[in-house]
């Protein structure tokens, strides 16, 4: 099953694990980069963030679960596959509660690493396809104006046009006309779907002025 | 109104040359007569003067004159000015009221001294035409000619207003105007008297203020109320109606006749009536024409210039020139310094000039015309300009098609019918159309219509930049519209195009004779187009490219004008004409060639005026400096901008015009033809150290002149600016100077002389007046500075020398004959002698002791034979010395010789001859100087003494004896050499004092030292005594001193003479021999071994010591004389015999036996046993040591060494065991690289299409990573294994970077940074490679363990390895830990004490007894930073060594 847009970084400080694993993710038909530290990781990494992160766990300096660490702080989501050279429990369960996919001792199973490969890789292109939707969304909301923003969020809300109309000190009929412009620019087929948008937004509705 | 104390001055300049030209009218017979030739002249004159010669172009505006105003405020001149005149010389003079009057030569104002008795206020001046000035103040009259007055005397009356005419005979005729003269208002001046003439003469008026001759004898006289006709004593009065009621008041002012011959009347108030008018029928009539009307201006002056044209000056109203009907004005609003003008006078070069309340101003004729808006063009924004054959001058404006018919300027703008704004190119072509190109369109302009051509396809053309006409008739247009493109034109319509990808995109067109057109491109090239064809050319021009304009000669050649000056394109060769050709300037912008073959360029810095012929020499020769005449600024010209379109244009009367980008500028050759005036200089004064002296010849000048400065002028008026002049002095200056424009030559120092000053000057057109102005002066010498002053010094300074020169050689005998005196009775020989020996001259003690003069014996030259033959010197030394003279000779080098002489009597005495040269500054030898000293006495004495003491002073050391003498307190008299010697002084610091000896004196010794000597002189008895003596240096003397008194005839001791004889060697011998004896015996006895020694013969012991006693329990007595058998081991007989026979054939023999002690008990020992022979006797030497303690050690020791290697056994075991983690680890890396490596390796070969290439890679992988396992492994079992402690040569680098392959992990998992600093070139170590290994691993596993507790910090180890002087090699392991205290550090070392919670605490004492067993050292220092350093060192390979000194 050959991928060629997957990406997978190799982080290990060993020369013959960084060429073994290289060498066996190739076969497995993966593109590889590889790294000899986790500093050179996050100077030289490309544009392209890849897939997955197949990190040494004693790596000299920043240690792989400092990179862990390190990349959760500046919001770079790439599923981790830890390798190790001596089991080590506290540490793996340290790396698997941080979100690692698996954690794995040297030497170890192809069959496990490429299957530990796979599920990150499909864990990123899920994470990935969030990201565009949410970005989609994002920007969908960014293109209403203040007052449509406004409508929108008495909208999902649940209040009635005559309500929002109060509420916003404007008339109904220019409600009508915000709400129409509302669900055309966020592309909604129905009120639902708003919310179902307003949701995944992080929209609240606000509280209205005559409850506080 | 005019103010009454106004003055006017009216004048009528008549020119004189009129009458002196081929009819002479001579007639001063009477007054009557002198009238008639009076008013002749002034007609003809008017006449003649009226012919164009050189005067102001009538047919130019006013504006187009330059005018030039000097004003009071500018600081110019002090106030107004009223009248003025221009002699002769050429000077022009002002006169004002109370100002004076100045003289001006176009550069200054120079106030006029009047002469002597003139009052202060001269109120006119009249220059007459035979070279004088009339000055004319408040009621005198002066006549001045050449600096003196000729003429001077009162008349009341004058004080107002003046009219003045000449008469041919220098003679005036003047009015007088103030209210006080009763009834003779005009008088008739000559150099003796004033005549003037009233009612009684006919003239009913009085008084008067103009005054004009009628040209027939009589005059007209202006009065305050009417104009009178008097001629012959008959007047006819014209009363003037306005001015009726003027009595008293300024009434007519001014009266000139016009060129019609009218007679102009100008009366000082405006009104009906009145002002300007004319004097026909017997009326006075106001000029009044649909512009002007006469009666609004008061008048002050009227002059009829040159051409005929009327200058009117008025009050308040500035001034006005009349011409026909045409009427020009000219005040304050145009630059004028005031409106009120009060003079007018046309001066000899055409200038006229006016003076104001305010200042002077002048108008002239510029050689370029300028035509401006102020000339009624549209706008100063002329782009082009179009000469027609019908004489018509087109201008392209801005706005407007300007043109110029006959000198009138006028405008066709858009309301009468221009299609457009911007007017560009204009072409008339060959049958008299006018092509005009406006704003976007080309247009036919006829009989006042414009019509547009039709354009292809409707598209308008574009602004037409450059239009031409081929020989064809066909018209080009270069069109900038939206596309640059060029049309052909024929029968009015546009046949073809061409686009700048077929034509290069232009700018100037211009038609080629030979057919075709020429386009200056916008890139700066030229382009022939003809037929279809193009022909590029570059010109390559500096600065804008677009060439302005472009003519095609008819030989092909062309002429461009470009800002690189005039670019000429012949047969495909482009040349130019710079500055380099004598250019003013390379930027030309257009130029044209006029009917006369004369060139016309217009450049940045104006026009340039070329003969063809020039441009003909430069088309010869590109390098060619071509002559050329400049009209620049001041003639006009001002090329501020660049004209777009057509840029010069030559008209039909032979004028060129040229468009500027702002103005049209026009040059007329035939009037450039006519030169300046010339120029006559003039010298002004002579100022001398600051005192200004009139130019008066032969002046004489005081003597020595400091600073001289010589004013000079000439006086010009055209352009001042370009006087130029040259002056020289002569005999001062060998050449002319070239001043330029300064008027003023300067001198300094100027010796006395009579000197000559000439200067000359050159008009503004360059032309040089070679008459000179000339100034002769002198300067008086000083005293010193005459011929009789010098000659007296130059005598008195010889007479002082020769004075001198007596006196000292009157000195210089005197003291020569002391000095022969004192010479000659020195009782030593000396002589003088030439450089080689020639010219002897000696002493007389020569004399004495040779009995004859030098002289005889030849020249005393070592070259002279006779010399050497004279037997003077002893014949044996003669050759010594002759070679020695010849070698002083040669070398210049003075020397000494000792040589016999002859005496008078024959005998030879011993001489010391000394021989000094005497050299001159160059080194050369003058001559020689010499002394013969007689020395035969000193030197006999001197023989004798000598032999004497040396043989006493070699018995003395022969017998190390020295005498000596001293007086009775011992002080020393005498001391022999070897007393000195002996006592250790330096005898050449000469007899010590007589404490220095005694204090040398061995302390102990002293007493009897001092009564031995009192013995020998108190007991007057010779005594002996021995002592010792104490050098400083600690050297001690053993001496035997005999002293023996000497007694003189009384029997006393006068002093006491000895010897001292040092015994020192003898003593030393006798007490060596004795120590000798008990020094060997305590040796022997005190000796930790036994000592025997056996008769060999008798094999009996013969001496024993105490060690030998003690050991066996035995007396020394019990001992000797016994057989060695007795303690020996019965069983060692034969080894005891075979010692012996070994110790016999001369073997020194090592062996051990057992010796058995008196109470029976044994012990083992060691033997040495040797034979020495003494007296004859053999005997053998036998040292015997115990050795039962030392063999109990050695097997002590062997115990420990085998604990200690177990030790290290179980340290390295258990280190490992620490390092089990690590190690695993180290065998995991490259374990998971091969399982890696193995799956890949499967699933590159499984599959449809195997990728062997990656699974050879990957194969070779798993080789390479099990390998390194495996070294791992094999690495640790080293550690393990119970080595037998083989040593070997190793790298101490290796064994470092082993051990650190086995605890990087360890290392890593402590996030320790382990760093190395191998140095290059480490000696090589002879070692255990496991127990050095150990050592390391030691140190290591401390120092990562030292640093896991530290935070906050790098952890941090460094390992060096290095040499270190001389043949060591020093390991560091040095970490960032914690560190040690000094209690601590002092106790690590210590078996089984520990800092760690686990250890054994034998680690570094294991390392410490390995790296020891290996000769070397470890220690522990504390860092500078935190931390711990361990050292160890470790001697270099001893083979290696060896071999490497």
């Amino acid at each position: 099953m050959p991928q060629p847009d997957v990406v997978i970084a190799i982080v290990d400080d060993d020369p013959s694990v960084r060429e073994g694993l290289s060498s066996l993710l190739r076969s497995a038909g993966l593109r590889v980069e590889t790294f000899a530290s986790a500093q050179e990781f996050l100077v030289r990494r490309g544009s392209e963030a890849p897939s997955c992160l197949v990190l040494d766990l004693q790596l000299p300096g920043l240690s792989g679960l400092d990179l862990q660490k390190r990349m959760a702080e500046v919001e770079l989501e790439i599923p981790i596959v830890f390798l190790t050279g001596h089991g080590n429990i506290p540490a793996s369960v340290q790396a698997m509660k941080a979100g690692a996919v698996e954690f794995l001792t040297k030497p170890f199973d192809d069959q496990k690493l490429l299957n530990a490969i796979h599920e990150a890789v499909e864990r990123d292109r899920h994470i990935r396809q969030q990201n565009a939707e949410m970005r989609e969304l994002r920007d969908r909301y960014e293109s209403l104006t203040a007052r449509e923003q406004e409508v929108m969020q008495q909208v999902v809300s649940g209040l009635l046009n005559k309500q929002i109309a109060g509420e916003l000190k404007i008339t109904e009929f220019t409600v009508k006309i915000h709400r129409g412009r509302v669900m055309r620019k966020m592309h909604a087929d129905s009120l639902a779907d708003l919310v179902r948008m307003a949701e995944n937004l992080g929209i609240h509705s606000p509280k209205r002025s005559a409850r506080t | 109104m005019p103010q009454p104390n106004l003055h006017v001055i009216a004048i009528v300049d008549d020119d004189p040359s009129a009458c002196a030209g081929p009819q002479p009218l001579v007639l001063r017979l009477n007054q009557r007569r002198t009238l008639i030739a009076a008013a002749l002249c002034s007609f003809l004159y008017l006449l003649l003067a009226a012919a164009p010669v050189r005067a102001l172009d009538p047919n130019k505006r006013l504006t187009q004159y330059v005018h030039t105003s000097w004003r009071i405020q500018d600081g110019s001149l002090p106030a107004g000015m009223f009248s003025i005149t221009q002699t002769s010389d050429g000077f022009l003079w002002f006169s004002g009221i109370a100002q004076g009057v100045y003289r001006f030569d176009g550069v200054r104002f120079l106030p006029w001294v009047p002469p002597t008795k003139m009052g202060f206020h001269i109120y006119s001046v009249f220059a007459d035409h035979v070279g004088g000035l009339w000055a004319l103040g408040d009621h005198e009259i002066a006549h001045v000619k050449d600096g003196a007055v000729i003429a001077y005397f009162d008349l009341e009356g004058l004080g107002g207003r003046v009219g003045i005419s000449q008469d041919p005979d220098g003679s005036l005729w003047i009015t007088r105007a103030s209210n006080r003269v009763a009834d003779a208002p005009l008088c008739h001046i000559t150099d003796r008297a004033a005549k003037c003439f009233g009612k009684s003469d006919g003239i009913p008026i009085s008084p008067a203020d103009a005054v004009l001759p009628d040209g027939e004898g009589g005059f007209w006289v202006g009065g305050q109320t009417a104009l009178v006709h008097w001629r012959a004593g008959v007047s006819q009065v014209y009363p003037i109606e306005g001015l009726k009621s003027n009595a008293g008041d300024v009434g007519i002012t001014s009266l000139v006749r016009g060129a019609d011959g009218s007679l102009w009347v100008g009366i000082a108030a405006a009104g009906p009536g009145l002002g300007l008018g004319q004097f026909r029928n017997g009326a006075f009539r106001p000029f009044v024409t649909a512009e002007f009307d006469g009666t609004k201006v008061a008048v002050y002056d009227m002059i009829v210039d040159g051409d005929g044209s009327l200058w009117v000056s008025s009050v308040g109203k500035g001034i006005f020139r009349i011409r026909g009907n045409v009427v020009e004005h000219y005040g304050r609003a145009d630059g004028l310094s005031s409106d009120t003008v009060t003079a007018l006078f046309e001066d000899k070069e055409r200038i006229v000039w006016a003076t104001t309340t305010n200042g002077i101003d002048s108008f002239r004729d510029p050689r370029i015309t300028t035509f401006s808006a102020l000339e009624g063009l549209g706008k100063d924004a002329v782009t082009g300009v179009l000469a027609s054959k019908d004489g018509t001058i087109w201008i392209a404006n801005s706005g407007s098609l300007d043109h110029i018919v006959n000198a009138s300027v006028s405008s066709i703008r858009s309301e009468n019918g221009l299609p457009g704004h911007q007017v560009a190119s204009l072409l008339e072509d060959r049958v008299g159309n006018l092509w005009v190109g406006v704003d976007d369109g080309l247009y036919l302009f006829k009989d006042g219509r414009f019509r547009r051509l039709p354009e292809p396809d409707h598209q308008p053309l574009g602004l037409v930049v450059g239009v031409a006409e081929d020989i064809d008739g066909d018209i080009w247009a270069e069109c900038a519209g939206r596309t640059r493109k060029l049309v052909r034109i024929r029968d009015f319509r546009v046949v073809e195009e061409f686009v700048s990808s077929q034509v290069p995109p232009g700018h100037t067109l211009a038609p080629d004779p030979q057919g075709g057109i020429w386009i200056g491109t916008l890139k700066g090239d030229l382009v022939r187009f003809r037929q279809g064809g193009l022909e590029n050319f570059s010109l390559q021009t500096k600065g804008d490219p677009v060439s302005r304009q472009i003519i095609v000669n008819a030989d092909g050649s062309v002429l461009a004008a470009s800002d690189d000056g005039l670019v000429g394109l012949r047969q495909g060769k482009v040349q130019r004409m710079t500055t380099k050709n004598g250019l003013p300037c390379d930027s030309v912008i257009s130029f044209t060639e006029d009917n006369a073959k004369q060139w016309w360029l217009y450049t940045g810095c104006g026009v340039v005026e070329l003969a063809n012929s020039e441009i003909q020499r430069w088309w010869a020769n590109p390098e060619a400096v071509v002559q050329n005449h400049v009209y620049d600024v001041l003639d006009g010209a001002r090329p501020q901008g660049r004209p777009s379109f057509n840029s010069a244009a030559l008209s039909l009367d032979g004028r060129i015009w040229f468009a500027s980008g702002f103005v049209l500028q026009m040059v007329e050759p035939s009037r450039l033809s006519q030169k300046a005036a010339s120029a006559q200089a003039y010298v002004e004064s002579v100022v001398v150290d600051h005192k200004e002296f009139r130019a008066t010849d032969n002046l004489k000048l005081s003597r020595h002149p400091r600073d001289l400065q010589i004013d000079y002028t000439s006086p010009s008026f055209l352009i001042p600016q370009r006087v130029r002049f040259r002056y020289r002095l002569d005999p001062y200056d060998r050449d002319w100077h070239d001043a330029g424009t300064r008027r003023q030559a300067f001198y300094t120092d100027l010796p006395p002389g009579k000197y000559s000053f000439r200067v000359i000057a050159s008009n503004s057109d360059g032309v040089w007046n070679e008459t000179a102005a000339k100034l002769n002066f002198s300067v008086a010498p000083a005293y010193y500075q005459t011929n009789w002053f010098r000659a007296l010094c130059v005598a008195l300074f010889l007479a002082l020398l020769w004075g001198a020169y007596l006196l000292r050689v009157r000195r210089l005998q005197r003291d020569f004959k002391k000095l022969r005196d004192v010479i000659d009775t020195i009782p030593t020989i000396v002589f003088e002698v030439g450089p080689r020996g020639s010219g002897a001259v000696a002493n007389r003690r020569w004399l004495e002791y040779t009995g004859s003069p030098l002289r005889q014996y030849g020249r005393f030259s070592p070259e002279d034979q006779a010399w050497r033959d004279s037997t003077c010197i002893h014949p044996n030394d003669i050759d010594v010395y002759v070679k020695c003279w010849e070698r002083a000779i040669a070398t210049g080098q003075p020397f000494e010789l000792e040589t016999r002489v002859r005496r008078a009597d024959g005998e030879y005495r011993w001489f010391l001859a000394r021989h000094v040269p005497l050299h001159n500054m160059h080194g050369k030898i003058l001559k020689w100087f010499g002394t013969f000293t007689d020395i035969e006495d000193r030197k006999r004495a001197e023989e004798a003494l000598r032999r004497s003491e040396a043989y006493l002073a070699d018995a003395h050391m022969l017998a190390h004896t020295g005498a000596w003498a001293s007086d009775s307190t011992t002080a020393p008299l005498y001391w022999s050499e070897e007393v000195f010697r002996i006592f250790g002084f330096d005898p050449q610091c000469g007899l010590p004092a007589r404490e220095e000896p005694l204090r040398r004196i061995y302390p102990e010794d002293f007493d009897k030292f001092k009564q031995a000597f009192d013995r020998a002189i108190h007991g007057k008895l010779d005594s002996q005594v021995e002592f010792r003596i104490l050098w400083p240096d600690g050297t001690l003397k053993h001496i035997q001193a005999i002293a023996h008194p000497v007694l003189n005839a009384n029997g006393e001791v006068v002093e006491v003479v000895g010897t001292t004889v040092d015994i020192t060697e003898r003593k030393r011998a006798e007490e060596e021999l004795h120590e000798g004896e008990t020094r060997f015996r305590t040796f022997v006895d005190h000796a930790g071994d036994a000592l025997f020694v056996y008769d060999l013969e008798q094999r009996t012991v013969v001496d024993v010591n105490r060690s030998a006693c003690e050991s066996l329990g035995y007396t020394r007595e019990e001992l000797i004389g016994k057989s060695p058998l007795g303690f020996h081991m019965d069983s060692y007989k034969v080894e005891m015999d075979s010692i012996v026979g070994r110790a016999a054939a001369g073997e020194t023999v090592f062996d051990t036996h057992w010796h058995r002690r008196k109470d029976g008990s044994t012990f083992p020992v060691e033997v040495h046993a040797s034979m020495v022979s003494y007296r004859g006797g053999r005997f053998l030497l036998m040292v015997a040591r115990n050795i039962t303690d030392r063999l109990r050690a050695d097997e002590q020791r062997d115990k420990l060494r085998q604990l200690e290697a177990d030790l290290a056994h179980i340290n390295r075991v258990s280190m490992l065991g620490e390092l089990t983690a690590s190690i695993a680890h180290e065998v995991n890396q490259p374990l998971s690289g091969v399982v890696s490596n193995g799956s890949a390796c499967l699933r590159w070969l499984a599959g449809d299409r195997p990728n062997l290439e990656e699974a050879r890679e990957a194969a070779q992988r798993i080789v390479r990573d099990g390998k390194r396992a495996a070294e791992v492994v094999t690495r640790v079992r080293a550690l393990t294994k119970r080595t037998a402690g083989s040593r070997e040569k190793l790298d101490l680098n290796v064994i470092i970077g082993e051990v650190i392959a086995i605890v990087g992990d360890e290392a890593k998992k402590n996030s320790v940074t382990i760093r190395t600093q191998f140095a290059d070139g480490i000696f090589p170590v002879l070692g255990d490679r496991v127990q050095l290994q150990q050592v390391v691993l030691n140190l290591v596993m401390n120092g990562i363990e030292a640093m896991s507790s530290v935070e906050g910090r790098e952890r941090e180890m460094m390992i060096a390895a290095g040499n270190t002087d001389p043949d060591q090699v020093q390991v560091t392991v040095q970490d960032s830990g914690a560190g040690l205290d000094q209690d601590k550090m002092s106790k690590i070392f210590d078996p089984f004490y520990t800092t760690k919670a686990h250890g054994m605490g034998m680690g570094l004492s294991i390392s410490r007894s390995i790296v020891q067993a290996h000769g070397g050292r470890l220690w522990a220092a504390a860092n500078q930073g935190p931390g711990t350093s361990f050292h160890f060192t470790l001697p270099r390979h001893e083979a290696e060594s060896n071999a490497a000194a």
